[in-house]
This record gives C-alpha cells, structure tokens and sequence, in this order.
C-alpha cells in the first residue's frame, strides 16, 4: 500500500507544475468537450490529437517552435475537418477519420525514416506530466483563459450553433466566424493539453467529463459547469494517483474519470429502475456518444 | 380567375392572379425565375415565380422532395438561388419555426432557454439574457400558455407543447414574417386545429406567415392562400380553386379526390385497389 500523502509530494517543484498543468488541462477539456460531444463529434478530439502529432513532428524536423508549428496544422485540420462537414456529402466521421489519419502517418513516416527523435514523441503519445516546463505552464493557463473568455463572449452562439445548426444563421448567428472561433478554440485545447494529457487520451479528457455531466443534469449551463469541475478535480487528483501508484499520469487521469462515469452511469440506471422508468429515458445519451470509441 | 394551361413539358400549370387586395399591400418577398438546389446538378425548385405580400398567411403544399423546405429556406437566407432573381424586404424581421423531427430532443436545454434563443441577435456578445429578454420570452410563453413549462427539459413535454415553445422562439424576436416548416406534422387534431388558430390570431395582428403542410384538408379549412409546389409552382390562389382534382393529382402524383360541399373542400385518396379493379 503507498504512503498517501497529500502534502509530501508538494515539496517537489515537478509535482506541483504537474498538479496545476493536470488541474487547467481537465478544466478546458472539460469546458470544450461540451460543445464537442453535443456537436456529435467526440471523434475530433481523438482525430485532432493525432493530426496534431504530424504537425509537431514536422514543426520538430523544420525547427519550428511546437506551439506555433503544432498549432498552426491543428487549426489547418478542424478547418479542414469543418468545411468538409459542411459540404455535407462527406460525414464528420469519415472527414475526420481523413484528414486526422492522413496527418499522424506523415508523422509516423518521418519519424521512422529519420529515427532518431522516437523517445520525445512517445512523450506526446501517451503524455509526460512531470516534464512539464514553466513555459509550457503559461502557455496552458493561457489558453485557458482565453478559451474561456471565447467561450464566454461566444456562449450564445455556440449554444446556438450546437442545437440548431440549421436555424441558427437566421437568428444573426454568424456560423462561418463561430464555426473558425471553435477550430481554433479545440486546436488550442488540444495543443496545450497534449504534452500533458497525451495524444492517445485527450479523446476521453474531452468527451468523458461532458457525458458524465449530461447524465446528471438537463440543463446546458449545468452540464458545462459539471463537466468543467469534474475535468478540474479528476485532473487534481488524477496526478496524486500517478505519484502514489507510480502509474502514467494521462492515465490515472482517464482512469479516474471513467470511474466517475461507471458510478454516474449506474446510479443513474439504478435510479430508474427504482423509479420505474425506462432505461433509455434515464440515458439521455442519444447518438452523442456513438461516434466514441 | 385561375387559368389552367399546359405547362413545361406537358404538365398541368394552374396559377392564380393575386386577389386585388394583396397588390396594395406591400411585398415581402419576389421571387423571379428562382432556382435552387443542394450543389450537383439536382435542382430542388425550378424556375419559382411567387410573391409573398404583407399580412398574407400562405401555405405551401407538395409531397417529400418537391422543394418546400428550401422554398423556406431561399426566403430565410440559409439556401442560395443559382439562378433568377429573389427580392426581399426586412430579411432580419424573419423568424423560423423548423420541423420537429429536425430537433434534437435529447440536447440539455429547457423550454425557456430555447425561448429565450430568439432574443440573441439583441445582445449576441453577452453570455446571459437580460431583464428585458425574460420578461419578453414570459410575455409571449404566457400567450402560447406554456409559462408553467419554462423549467422543464424540452424532452418532456408534449408535441403540441414543443411546438408552442419553438413558436414562441420565433414570436420573442418579434418578427414581420413567420416561417413554419411543417408546423402540424406530428401532433393531434384538438392540438393542430389550436396551432392553426393561434397562427391566424398572429396573422390578424400583421404578421406575415408562411407554411410548409401536408395535411391537405387542414389547408383547405384553415388556410386563405395555397400555393401547390412539385419542385416548380403547379397551382396558386385561395383553396377553392386550387384543391382540384387536377391542380393536386399533378401536385403529387397521385389520383386524388376533390369534394366541395357547402362552401367547404374535402380532399381524398382514391384506394388503389378500386382504381385497378375500374
């Protein structure tokens, strides 16, 4: 059994760069993973990440700075993956499953042909928390609060957007600016959040939270406090399980966040069974869900 | 008044002058040798000449397919013409009450917020709604009689109640022309008959609507001007004279069964059982 501790490991300045950077990535992906997983498009977040790696390979090889190279092609890619969208003969799914796939092998080929850089990626594969610099710190916090300024200023347009794509540029909401506002708002989530979470589980820091938050609330503003509060906390504590377990800390975080989800999920059937009503009532997951795997 | 004649390609072509009191009244919205379509070479609607005038309560008739949605759509803004020539007045005094079955009921929101959607072109830069949007958004839900439902999850409430919450969306941006795009699909006769009431009260005030429906003998009893669509216009007047049998069998394809009796119009389907058998 290790020595649970809540204060020994503060004395450590990695660690508690870790808990704030874990702390700030699960609050934005959280706050951002609403409109994704009601946008049913909890695959971006997997797809994105992955794009993303192909730009920080390349950015690497072209000694571009990573923020400004990885950044640049993940924005390039939710444009991409948003106008193939709107063509509409081409699904989310499969637009994302294109462009996103096509960007992680080019950086997996250059990768292997150059060979020499492997063990850096494998950091932004699966997430290096404790190597996070005071750099990558500021960077996070700020986009942290800029995307929640965005978020803030744009809120109603969003909402808009997300519930009633169709009607909503009859109601003056301006959906080619909202629709760029969000690509560059997710390629930024994702860009700060990699190094800490992981390009293998930003997807679940994004869609987890959101869902968990739906399960336990009909309201949109609620749904997005919880999932913010709950990405915060599961963040939080998420890197004092990595410390006392010794287990990677993108993972911990996840893991924790699925446990909360089993135990919403299963209150939330329980509850309807003793209430009597259907299952599929007290899920209001719809096709939300669907498209993640 | 309405002249029949053959039309494009051998089809029947019923249209109906506007009555003399809708040319004094100003217009709205022109449409000129519209067509429009969803890229690719299929066009939705061909070659659109109507005009939509101030206070005229217009319904559109036509099967699946035959364009009536992006007839909507061309007068909202949301579809584009690739040809012809669409005029309009006051586009930003629009309001659009989309189909049901188009909404997604499982979205978090309640009924007061969708209301209160309407209201965002107001302030669309301030996360929350205003005094003055609330009390708007309580004004018009106590009109439709859905104040009570305001904290209630859009999911919960019956199709008759969605509709009057989408409605009021449309009624709180205080609008000059109505969109409803099949607002009497999906919900019981007692609540469609109120729906259609509630629409003339609107249009008794000035305000302009136009409707997609498929309910033919619901057109026929409360609507004053019918326009029948299958991708271009086959007919167009006052029911009387557009529920025929011809304007309809080439509206829809189908052989179709017109009574008149005592001013009223009843419109059948002929089974097809004793058509083959004659």
């Amino acid at each position: 059994m290790p020595d649970i501790s809540f204060s020994e490991p503060l004395q450590y300045e990695f660690f508690k760069n870790a808990l704030i950077a874990a702390t700030l990535s699960g609050a934005v992906c959280g706050l951002i993973g609403v409109y994704v997983v009601l946008r049913k498009m909890s695959y971006i977040g997997h797809g994105l990440s992955h794009a993303i790696f192909g730009g920080a390979v390349v950015s690497f090889v072209a000694s571009v700075n990573f923020y400004i190279g990885a950044g640049l092609w993940g924005f390039l890619s939710a444009l991409l993956i948003n106008l193939t969208t709107r063509k509409r003969q081409i699904s989310a799914d499969v637009a994302i499953g294109v462009v996103t796939t096509a960007s992680f092998a080019l950086g997996v080929a250059i990768i292997s042909r150059e060979g020499r850089f492997s063990r850096n990626f494998e950091a932004a594969l699966f997430g290096n928390v404790l190597g996070v610099t005071s750099t990558d710190l500021y960077i996070l916090g700020a986009v942290t609060i800029g995307v929640a300024a965005l978020v803030a200023v744009l809120y109603k347009q969003l909402l808009f957007m997300t519930f009633d794509p169709e009607v909503a540029p009859a109601y003056g909401v301006r959906t080619g600016w909202v629709d760029t506002a969000f690509a560059l708002i997710l390629a930024a989530v994702v860009v700060a959040t990699m190094r800490i979470l992981g390009v293998t589980l930003i997807a679940a820091a994004l869609v987890i939270p959101p869902i968990t938050g739906r399960l336990l609330t009909n309201s949109f503003s609620r749904m997005m406090a919880i999932s913010t509060v709950m990405g915060a906390l599961t963040g939080f504590l998420g890197i004092y399980i990595s410390y006392w377990w010794d287990i990677a800390s993108g993972a911990a975080i996840v893991l924790l966040q699925a446990a909360v989800f089993l135990v919403v999920i299963s209150w939330t059937l329980l509850r309807a069974r003793i209430l009597g009503r259907p299952a599929a009532e007290a899920l209001p997951l719809g096709s939300e869900v669907a498209a993640f795997d | 008044m309405t002249a029949i004649a053959g039309g494009e390609r051998g089809a029947l072509h019923a249209r109906g002058r506007s009555e003399p009191w809708l040319e004094d009244r100003e217009t709205l919205v022109r449409f000129e040798q519209v067509s429009a379509g969803y890229g690719g070479s299929i066009q939705a609607v061909r070659n659109l000449t109507l005009s939509v005038h101030e206070g005229q309560f217009m319904g559109i008739l036509g099967p699946s397919g035959s364009g009536k949605t992006t007839l909507l759509r061309l007068i909202l803004g949301t579809v584009h013409p690739t040809s012809g020539r669409l005029e309009m007045t006051g586009r930003e005094q629009i309001a659009y009450v989309p189909q049901l079955e188009t909404v997604d009921w499982n979205f978090p929101v309640t009924a007061e917020e969708v209301v209160l959607m309407g209201r965002w072109a107001n302030r669309p830069y301030v996360p929350w709604a205003s005094s003055e949007d609330r009390e708007e958004a309580q004004r018009i839900m106590k009109r439709l009689g859905i104040e009570d439902l305001g904290r209630r999850h859009i999911r919960e409430l019956s199709g008759g109640q969605q509709q009057r919450v989408f409605l009021a969306r449309a009624l709180v941006s205080r609008p000059r022309m109505l969109l409803l795009d099949e607002p009497t699909s999906g919900i019981d006769i007692r609540t469609r008959d109120e729906v259609l009431h509630l629409l003339h009260e609107l249009n008794h005030e000035g305000i302009t609507i136009v409707m997609t429906t498929h309910d033919l003998n619901s057109a026929a009893a409360h609507l004053p001007w019918l326009v029948c669509l299958r991708q271009r216009i086959i007919a167009e007047g006052p029911p009387e004279r557009v529920m025929t049998r011809d304007a309809l069998g080439a509206t829809y394809g189908a052989e179709i069964v017109v009574l008149h009796h005592e001013g009223m119009v009843f419109v059948g389907e002929r089974p097809h059982v004793g058509h083959d058998d004659a």
